[in-house]
């Protein structure tokens, strides 16, 4: 009986033993992620045409920097690297968010009609209304916002199910996207731009887009920061989360939109990054967990790293030819993916 | 505990449909306080139904649901779930979940939305949880990986964590072997006789409803069929009128009447 007793104690001590284990985890990789930020940040800078070195980089955001380097950092390089950051966070969250609302790993902001809203409202106009396109990222957002409300409202029916918003948005986005085929058919001639948009690129992103997106960032990361438990409790299913006193019906609404509003915010500015929001909330997950206090950090980390890594190897690797990152992300990122999935399965 | 006067859960003329078909129909009753009631019925009859009303988990019904002599629509989330808990049927959790974690997800109503709430009340409940569902031992294992029995265990245990006055449960037992059932249902009646806490869960298995209930309420055709204690209710005829099944009556060791079905009844 003693002997059970001390081996129940040990048994104990074991498992108290794997729980800080688990803690220990999830902030190496946090502290993981912060470090590829660094040092994505670092690289984004420093790597292109013109190397720059990391003193100058010290110079020009503290202090006295001077000549042409000054100028680079500022105006082009640092932007840029803002808004490949800004970028990532803001898909990154938005798809780990709708994750957890639908309940469903293959949710990413396309599910909710963003990709398919903004880029018929970005085609259209950069084809059929070539003298507007200085409109193209407002019209953007607003295709998008207006896609993710169709599909919202398409799928009410006593409240929203996840798999009627999945099944809506998968109808919503064939219609939108017969209608991004057509217009482009029909311009087949300058199809080019239009094209570079729908894989998703940072080329020629200065200040003003950092201004669109940013304030979104801030809002985002907050509010998502605050839904963080609530998602966690939402992850238990409907019943269990209407039993412990969560509001289902409000939390999916408020989320939906918050996530419809960070990528869309994303979309408009670099066009249809399209593997952020689905892999990078995923591969958190896998070395993270599922607990959302964790993950939603986690995500925008290795959002913001991963578009910032991305670019700056866009830029460079072919150079002088840039490529969009959307597909380098995509031929680096899904080969990654499937180790993961592997390892972890 | 037992000073304070508890407040009685009771329907209304409560009337729930389901895309247009009706699944209850103007159900009156009360439950009484610190007892445990065992809901009975065929399948289909409207016993999820009914507790998925009286727990809030549907607020598509006509009628009303009181707690005291508050309607329990009036009543906001948090502070109706810091009153009653429910254990629904079937429920999974992401595969990383602790059973820590998932009992102190039971403290959710008792946080604010920006804030902590009190963290050392907080980590007490929990450790009483545990305690009372014997899963100290557990506690950094993960909720899927353990045996049906004791997840189930670990269910309770996050009910448990919302220090509710009121616990329904639908068919806690189900897919458990039988041994799990009894030590399911006995940590059932613990909770019922120590704490005082009213317990009102639907059962499937008419003997544990013989054996744990003090009242019985049987449901049928989208009503409340009979209500009242086992020993007056769960007759032999009443298997044959509600269930279509003929059945023995047998006293076991305990001195508690038990049935046994033999086949199905002669349908008049």
């Amino acid at each position: 009986m003693e002997a059970k007793e001390n081996g129940k104690a040990l048994d104990k001590r074991e498992e108290q033993g794997t729980t800080d284990a688990s803690r220990m985890r999830r902030l190496v990789f946090l502290l993981l992620f912060s470090a590829l930020v660094a040092l994505g940040f670092i690289v984004s800078v420093e790597m292109g045409s013109v190397p720059i070195t990391t003193e100058e980089i010290y110079a020009a955001l503290f202090g006295n920097g001077a000549g042409t380097h000054q100028q680079i950092i500022m105006n082009i390089r640092l932007p840029r690297t803002i808004v490949a950051a800004l970028v990532g966070i803001n898909l990154a969250l938005s798809g780990a968010i709708l994750q957890a609302i639908m309940k469903n790993p293959l949710a990413d902001p396309h599910i909710i009609g963003i990709s398919s809203g903004a880029g018929l409202a970005a085609v259209l106009l950069m084809l059929a209304f070539p003298a507007l396109e200085y409109l193209v990222t407002p019209a953007a957002f607003l295709g998008a916002m207006g896609a993710a409300c169709v599909i919202y409202l398409l799928a009410w029916k006593n409240g929203i199910r996840p798999v009627r918003i999945i099944l809506a948005g998968v109808a919503v986005s064939a219609f939108l996207g017969a209608g991004i085929s057509a217009v482009m058919i029909f311009n087949s001639d300058k199809v080019h731009g239009a094209l570079m948009w729908m894989v998703g690129g940072l080329a020629t992103r200065s200040w003003p887009h950092v201004g669109i997106i940013y304030p979104y960032t801030i809002v985002g990361v907050i509010l998502a920061m605050i839904g963080a438990k609530h998602l966690n409790i939402l992850q238990l299913g409907d019943e269990m989360a209407k039993g412990l006193g969560l509001n289902v019906e409000l939390t999916r609404i408020v989320m939906t939109a918050l996530a419809a509003l960070l990528a869309a915010s994303a979309v408009s500015v670099v066009g249809l990054l399209g593997f952020v929001g689905l892999i990078v909330p995923h591969a958190v997950r896998l070395m993270i967990g599922s607990d959302y206090r964790y993950l939603l950090p986690g995500a925008a980390l290795l959002g913001a790293a991963t578009v910032m890594l991305s670019d700056t190897f866009a830029r460079t690797a072919f150079a002088p030819t840039e490529l969009p990152v959307g597909i380098l992300m995509a031929v680096f990122g899904a080969p990654f993916f499937l180790f993961l999935l592997r390892r972890e399965l | 505990m037992d000073n304070v006067k508890q407040a009685v859960l009771a329907a209304k003329n409560l009337t729930v449909k389901i895309e247009e078909k009706t699944i209850l129909s103007d159900v009156n009753i009360s439950f009484t306080p610190g007892k445990r009631t065992a809901i009975i019925g065929p399948n289909g009859a409207g016993k999820s139904t009914l507790l998925k009303a009286l727990a809030g988990l549907n607020h598509r019904y006509e009628g009303s649901v009181l707690l005291g002599d508050e309607d329990t629509k009036k009543l906001s989330r948090k502070a109706f779930a810091r009153r009653l808990a429910i254990l629904p049927q079937g429920m999974t959790v992401p595969a990383d979940v602790t059973v820590s974690e998932l009992v102190d997800y039971g403290r959710f109503p008792y946080r604010g939305i920006m804030t902590a709430g009190d963290p050392k009340r907080d980590r007490e409940a929990v450790e009483q949880a545990l305690a009372k569902t014997h899963l100290k031992g557990y506690m950094s294992q993960r909720v899927m990986t353990l045996s049906g029995g004791e997840r189930q265990r670990a269910f309770i245990a996050m009910a448990l964590a919302q220090e509710p006055e009121i616990l329904l449960l639908d068919e806690p037992t189900t897919y458990l072997d039988i041994g799990h059932q009894l030590e399911v249902m006995n940590i059932i009646e613990e909770l019922n006789r120590s704490e005082n806490m009213t317990i009102i869960m639907v059962l499937h298995d008419i003997n544990h409803a013989l054996q744990y209930a003090d009242e019985i309420v049987v449901i049928k055709d989208h009503g409340i069929y009979r209500q009242g204690t086992p020993g007056e209710i769960l007759t032999v005829d009443l298997l044959a009128e509600v269930f279509g099944v003929k059945a023995d009556v047998f006293v076991n060791s305990n001195g508690i009447s038990v049935l046994s079905p033999i086949s199905l009844a002669e349908r008049s």
